[in-house]
């Protein structure tokens, strides 16, 4: 009875050994819910993200603010010329521009090193001065000037060309410290046109005309021209997926953007993204395990040597080895990489060295390579029974629509640099399992530094 | 027998409480945890709530297993303590069956049992009667000697081998009217 009974126990546990039936999908999300959610979804940290980007271009305005504009200078539709009752223009030597006392303020012209030319100053008023009109290049008057005054003219035209070489506080200055000794872009586009005559200055040919005369805010030309673009984005996903981590893609691409129509633009460009996605898979082997040590008898001999014989064990040390079979998890991360065209339309505004922009448009994607992490050699002498990566494949191609505002801060003549966040909707899918086709948005910024090519017309 | 392991960076996330880790640590272990719980439950859901439960103290407390054995026996046995912690909530609010009815034993034959399938031997072994139920999960299929059921339970050694004694009749009974219902047929 005891041996049936215990026969009997011994086969119901056998039939529980592989018992292993499917939990209904709330058990999950009651666990889910109880533990809640301690780290950061990725929609927060967008949100932080661009929390913090606000806030650090907001101060920054507002210290930029304390400095006098090229909007402050534009409003004056005078100037004071300071100048004496001579046959000749006087000219007044700058002093030196990297003296300490010198403030650097918009309200001083840029002019080349060694250059001299009239100060247009408010702030000197040593003999009579007399006021006149602004001149813009193409102010009538300026053609009609009498000889003696042209070089004033032509002075005068230099420095009140604020598209050209407006005075302004640049990003590495501070109203109260030297622009100059701080101005890395200034000094360059001096270095380029560098010349003491104004007839002899390089200005550059295919000047783009103000849209304006002086006292207006908008600084964008109307011709028609080209910008090309570095960009640097960094992308995250707003919505999780079920045992994969989705981490952030970056992105390098350059993008010649062409305007037209005063407010229009048209982008396009090539990008190399880099994407990866962080899992597990499942590794079943057997590896040959030492278990233990034993001694083990060779030999025995008698030591005969009394009067009763003693036996003596000569043991050597023995391993034993066995086959373990394991089952568990293991960490792998599939990387990705894309090439990435994107078409964009979209519109500009101009406001101080600002510009402002929204756009939209495809963004079409192409998988040109892939590594997957493949972790069944990573243990030696070890037999794999089962290695299965549980990470979702991806598609070949994806189409996103993007959708976005930027905005842009003039560095110099023809450098600016750009932020953008944009919003990003996948149109087709990124993976191939069925599991996981997923429409999900995205969020981006992306930091541009961006080179004014030669207008065209 | 396979063993289930798992590897020291995944053991690390999972006591940071990475989600995904959890999830697919769950997956992973979760079918063989539901069988156990499915024998010391009434019904499914009373084992889906053991399961939840289960892994919310395994995730909690994961910080506390020291590597002395492996993960799953340290999951397999909190599952079971989970199993027993509902069991004694329902003997206080009363909630145990009838037992005197299950007293009368008879013998069934080993090859009775071979032919039924796990799922059918499961509905028999949660008709038993509560108490029953789990000393008989506890000491045939899991192993615990009858003093650490009675430490568990706080019941005494004896009571834990009296009442396997009757879980065994009651079971056997039943395996009974199976073969008699076969041969029936």
């Amino acid at each position: 009875m005891i041996n049936k009974q215990e026969h009997i126990e011994q086969i119901i546990r056998e039939k529980f050994n592989d018992f292993a039936p499917i939990p209904s999908g709330k058990v999950w999300a009651g666990i889910e819910k109880d533990l809640g959610n301690n780290a950061f979804s990725y929609y927060r940290r967008v949100i932080l993200l661009m929390t913090a980007v606000a806030c650090v271009a907001f101060v920054w305005f507002m210290l930029q603010k304390d400095a006098t504009s090229i909007q402050t200078h534009q409003d004056h539709t005078s100037f004071s010329i300071e100048t004496t009752n001579t046959a000749e223009p006087t000219v007044v030597e700058l002093p030196d521009p990297k003296a300490d006392d010198q403030i650097g303020t918009a309200d001083e012209a840029m002019v080349e090193d060694d250059a001299t030319a009239a100060v247009i100053s408010q702030a000197v008023d040593v003999k009579e001065t007399v006021e006149k009109k602004a001149v813009s290049p193409n102010h009538p008057a300026s053609l009609t000037t009498p000889q003696k005054d042209v070089q004033t003219n032509v002075q005068t035209k230099l420095l009140a060309l604020p598209n050209v070489y407006p005075p302004r506080t640049h990003i590495f200055s501070v109203s109260t410290m030297p622009a100059r000794s701080f101005s890395l872009i200034t000094d360059f586009e001096q270095f380029l046109k560098h010349s003491k005559d104004a007839a002899h200055l390089n200005l550059p040919p295919n000047l783009p005309e103000a849209a304006t005369l002086p006292g207006e805010t908008s600084n964008i030309p109307l011709a028609s021209y080209l910008k090309m673009g570095l960009y640097y984005s960094p992308e995250y996903r707003l919505q999780q997926m079920d045992s994969v981590q989705l981490s952030a893609t970056y992105t390098i691409s350059a993008e010649p953007s062409f305007f037209f129509k005063k407010h229009w633009f048209v982008r396009t460009g090539l990008g190399l993204s880099f994407s990866k996605d962080v899992g597990f898979a499942q590794l079943d082997r057997s590896s040959y395990e030492m278990l233990g040590v034993y001694d083990d008898v060779y030999e025995v001999t008698f030591d005969t040597s009394g009067n009763t014989p003693i036996p003596i064990y000569h043991t050597q040390p023995t391993e034993v080895w066995d086959s373990v079979r394991k089952n568990g998890l293991v960490e792998v991360t599939n990387h990705y990489q894309y090439i990435q065209l994107p078409l964009l339309l979209g519109a500009h505004w101009g406001w101080h060295n600002f510009e402002l922009s929204v756009y939209a448009g495809p963004a079409f994607n192409f998988l040109v390579g892939q590594n997957m992490d493949d972790l069944s050699n990573h243990e030696q002498h070890a037999t794999v029974h089962l290695y299965e990566n549980k990470l979702p494949g991806r598609e070949n191609t994806h189409i996103q629509l993007w959708a976005g505002a930027g905005i842009e801060y003039r560095l110099g003549y023809r450098f600016s640099i750009a932020a953008e966040p944009n919003f990003r909707y996948q149109l087709s899918t990124v993976y191939s399992d069925p599991d996981m086709k997923k429409a999900n948005s995205l969020f981006a910024i992306r930091f541009g530094l961006i080179y004014q090519l030669s207008n065209s017309r | 027998m396979t063993k289930m392991e798992f590897d020291k960076p995944f053991i690390r996330k999972l006591i940071k409480h990475d989600r995904d880790a959890q999830k697919a640590f769950y997956k992973q272990l979760a079918p063989k945890m539901y069988g156990i719980c499915l024998r010391f439950a009434s019904d499914r859901d009373e084992a889906d709530d053991i399961l939840q439960e289960g892994f919310i103290r395994v995730f909690n407390h994961l910080k506390d297993f020291r590597g002395e054995g492996s993960l799953e026996g340290w999951v397999r046995r909190t599952m079971v303590n989970t199993a027993i912690n509902i069991y004694k909530k329902r003997i206080k609010k009363g909630i145990a069956a009838d037992i005197e009815k299950y007293e009368n034993s008879l013998s069934v034959k080993p090859r009775i049992v071979e032919k039924i399938s796990a799922d059918e031997l499961l509905e028999l072994i949660k008709e038993l009667p509560l108490g029953y139920r789990t000393i008989f999960n506890l000491s045939v299929i899991d192993g615990y000697t009858h003093k650490e059921i009675g430490l568990k339970l706080n019941i005494s050694e004896n009571t834990s081998k009296s009442q396997l004694s009757r879980a065994r009749t009651a079971l056997q009974k039943k395996l009974q009217s199976i073969k008699d219902k076969e041969n029936l047929d």
